[in-house]
Parts: structure tokens; sequence; C-alpha cells
């Protein structure tokens, strides 16, 4: 069944924290693809996966999820509410409360580390520097770094970067968790930090949206997603969760 | 009738010459004015957000900062240099060209004239044009490509806000301060360096109260327009230029010489308007 039939009457809308009705959105750079007439929602303490297909890596979809890209048919809400009725502030601060695991390249390189993991909280919180940056050294030691990383982006590891743009989406307990290939070198030696950070944030609520091209990472009994689905082409289709 | 032809031919090459000639300036006039109009939502922002409290929140301040000190701090060197520089030349040529008669008469108000009216600003804004303009718009262009303004705002952190305005404003207020450094240090490289050479500059005190007793309100506003004006317009263009360079890496070049173009082209107009306001 194409996620445009799926039937979306018998639930509160206020209960989706994330809701995509026949969203296109058009391709182009920087995207492999464009998405046409994409509709889902995703509940509170749901998580879907989304199996990616081969050569079409970079969708709009997170961009669109985040309210970043307007499309040119349908409409996103994130929490009940529209992103296209949003002013720009209150966007700004809707942003803040969704993590993201960005696709390469995810990082500011003109900051330290510590100052990229910490950027949203720090821009959106009035949390103690010293409150922030004790939750990212904890988060940090969970995904198997030595503390929280310091030098700029350019000085790590491919495989460290990925781990602390973990910490960085997990900062701050999101409400809504994209994670954008989480896995990408570093499967499965990450799986259980992930898998256990996952858990924790949907059992406080949060939603997960979890993208994979890799077969391993979609076969992983583990993840037990509530929802799982496949980009082909520039459509999405929904298959049978766990 | 060939000749009829012929001559009808030509007529069509040259109206469909003259349409394509009217359609390229037109597309040019069309680009300049949408440039424009870009550089004037940025001052326009940049002047709303300094005077917005809410604003100043902490990640903004620390851009902020670590603007001031590549634009500021950093280029406090090569101005104090340059200043002492500039003191020394005009000792010399204020021998050649005055008798030692008038030296401790006009010295103040020479130095007023050409160091605080004209030079100072002018060299400060074209050494951080060349230091800092350029970078700005290359450094910009390159966050644009690398999709690093696309990670702030998946952050929620406007890049406009986060990646423009603290440049803008710090390379401003670098300018302002640079200016009156470079203005001291060459009046105390003029001293110096006249006491040396056996130019009558006086006592210190009397240096320093024919010098500054030569300062006029003209003088002073024509400096503070004269360093900021200029130094806020090299901010926004480099910006402009920098975020508006496309996506592919080939445009950062580009954008860097454009920007460096036109902030030397808008620093001379702004201070030649502000000499023939403040002086004609």
């Amino acid at each position: 069944m194409s996620t445009k039939d799926r039937p979306s009457a018998g639930r509160n809308v206020s209960d989706a924290v994330l809701d995509f009705r026949q969203v296109t959105v058009e391709g182009g750079h920087p995207y492999d693809t464009a998405i046409w007439q994409i509709s889902f929602r995703l509940g509170r303490s749901e998580l879907m996966l989304l199996r990616l297909e081969a050569g079409h890596l970079c969708l709009p979809l997170a961009d669109v999820a985040q309210g970043m890209v307007e499309p040119i048919e349908g409409s996103v809400s994130f929490l009940g509410e529209r992103w296209s009725a949003l002013s720009d502030e209150a966007r700004l601060a809707a942003r803040a409360r969704i993590g993201r695991v960005f696709d390469e390249p995810g990082w500011i390189s003109d900051l330290d580390m510590d100052e990229n993991i910490t950027l949203s909280q720090r821009h959106h919180t009035r949390r103690t520097e010293a409150a922030i940056r004790d939750e990212a050294s904890e988060l940090a030691r969970r995904f198997s770094l030595p503390g929280l990383p310091q030098g700029k982006p350019s000085d790590m590891r491919a495989p460290d970067l990925r781990r602390a743009a973990c910490v960085r989406a997990f900062l701050g307990q999101p409400e809504l968790l994209i994670l954008e290939r989480p896995t990408a070198g570093v499967y499965p030696e990450i799986m259980p930090a992930l898998m256990a950070s996952v858990r924790a944030a949907r059992s406080r609520g949060a939603a997960v949206l979890w993208t994979t091209d890799d077969w391993e990472v979609w076969n992983d009994a583990g993840i037990k997603p509530t929802s799982r689905c496949a980009m082909t082409g520039s459509q999405m289709s929904i298959l049978p969760g766990d | 009738m060939t000749t009829t032809r012929t001559l009808a031919r030509r007529l069509g090459e040259y109206g469909r010459a003259s349409v394509r000639l009217c359609a390229s300036v037109g597309e040019f006039a069309r680009m300049q004015n949408s440039k424009l109009l870009q550089i004037a939502a940025v001052v326009s922002a940049v002047q709303i957000a300094t005077f917005r409290p809410s604003y100043w929140r902490r990640t903004i301040r620390s851009a902020f900062a670590r603007e001031m000190l590549s634009s500021g701090v950093e280029a406090i060197g090569i101005i104090g240099f340059l200043a002492i520089a500039l003191g020394v030349l005009l000792v010399v040529q204020y021998q050649v060209w005055l008798g030692s008669v008038f030296q401790s008469v006009l010295l103040g108000p020479l130095l007023v004239a050409v160091v605080v009216r004209e030079l100072a600003p002018i060299l400060v804004n074209l050494v951080v044009i060349g230091r800092s303009g350029g970078t700005m718009a290359a450094e910009l262009a390159l966050i644009h490509v690398s999709g690093e303004d696309r990670v702030a705002e998946g952050q929620g952190l406007d890049p406009l806000d986060y990646f423009v305005i603290p440049r803008v404003l710090a390379l401003t207020l670098s300018v302002l301060c640079l200016t009156v450094i470079f203005t001291a240090c060459s009046f105390l490289s003029v001293y110096i360096f006249g006491q040396w050479i056996g130019t009558k500059t006086g006592s210190f005190w009397d240096f320093a109260q024919a010098t500054l007793g030569a300062v006029t309100m003209a003088d002073a506003v024509s400096l503070l327009v004269k360093s900021t004006v200029p130094a806020m317009l090299t901010g926004c263009i480099s910006c402009a230029e920098g975020f508006g360079a496309g996506d592919r890496a080939a445009e950062v070049r580009r954008a860097s010489r454009i920007a460096v173009q036109r902030s030397v082209i808008a620093l001379f107009v702004v201070s030649t308007l502000t000499s023939i306001v403040a002086y004609s």
C-alpha cells in the first residue's frame, strides 16, 4: 500500500509529533531525489524505520520535517502545528525541540566540537553551560567517546564524528529525533548505545524517524520499529511493522 | 530586388542585436538592483538586531567576540605599523615643505586635516577590506556550499542572525576602534620622530593641545561616519556576495573578488560624500 493511500482518520491530530500529508518536494541540489505525495504520521513513542534506495541517499525528507523546505504540495505539521503557519521565530524555537543526526556534512567548521554539540542548547535554553556540558559528556561516554570531544571537526575521525552527531541529537531530550543513517561507518559497534538512547527517548514520549541504506540495520531485530517504510524513487511505501 | 532583400535582412539583424543589447542592459540593471536590495536588507537587519536585547543570546555573543578578535584585535599590529610609518612620512614631508618658522603653529591643523579627516578612516577601511572583507565573503560562500548554514538552521539558529549579523557588527566596531588606534599611533609617531629629527613640535602637552584643539565637531562626526558606514557596507556586501555565491565551490573566489571591489567602491563613495557634506 502506498503511503498516500494510508487512512489518517481515527487518531487525534495533537497525538502526532510529525504529520506528513500528501507532501511533494522538488529534487535538485543538494538532494539526490524529489519526494512525491508522501503521507505518514509519527505519534509519541513511535519509531519509523525508513529504508533508502542505493544512490538516492540524500532526500529532502528531514529538511521538510524540520520546516526548512516548503513543500510544493501538501502540508507538514510538528506537534500539531503546521510549519507554514508558524512565524520565523516560532519555527526556530520548534526546531530546537528536534534532535537530528545530519547526513554528511553536519558540522560548523569554525566551531570546536564541544561548541558544535552544545550549540542548540546554548542558543535556545537558559541552562547553565556546566549542566549542558555534563549531559553532553555523559552522552559522549555512552557513545564510546572518552568525553565531550574537543578540537575542530576536521581533526576528528569519521566514526567519532558519527558518534558525536548522535550525542548532539540526543542532547536536551528532544521530542522528535531524525536519525539520518546514524550507523553509517559505525555499525555494529554503535548499536548498543544507540538502541539504549532510542529506547530511553521513546520511553519519555519522543518520536523517532530513522533512515538507513544498510540491510543489516534494516534487519536488526533490536530496533523494533512501529512502522517500516521504503523509498522507491521519490515515493514511499509502508511495509508491515514489527 | 536582391538589394532590397539584403537591406531587409541587415535591418533585421540590427534589430535583433539591439533587442539583445537592451535585454543585456536590462538584465544587468535588474541584477544590480537585486544586489542593492539584498545589501539594504542586510543593513536594516543588522541595525534592528543591534538594539534588540533578545538577539544577544550567548551563542551570538560568542560569535561576535570571535569576529572581534579576528577582524579587530588581530589587525592591531598592521594598523599600528601603518600609523607609525605614516607619522614618519608626514614629519619628513612637513620638514621639506614648511620652514621651521611655521612648524609649531601648523602641525596640529595639518595632522587633523590629513590624518583625522581623510587618511585614517580610508587606510583602516582599506586594510580591513583586504584582511577581512574578501575572507568574509569566501568564508560565507564556503559555509553555504558546504551546507553549514543548513546545519545551523536545522538546530534552530537563523543563518542571518548567527553568521551574518555578528560579522557585520564586529567589522563595524573593529574599524571604529582601529581608526582611533591608528590616529593615536600616527600622532605619537609624528611627535616622537619629530623630536628625533629636530622638528619643532614643542613639549608633549603643547603638541597634544595643538593637535586635539584643531579637532572640530565636524571632524569628529566625519571620522565616525567615514569609519563606521563603509565598514558596515563592507560587511553587508561581503556577506551578501558570500551567501549569494551559489552552490558551487568555483563561485567562492569570484564572490571574494567582487566583495573586495564593491567594498572599495562603497568606501570611496561614502568618504567623498561625507567630505563634501562636512567641509564644503
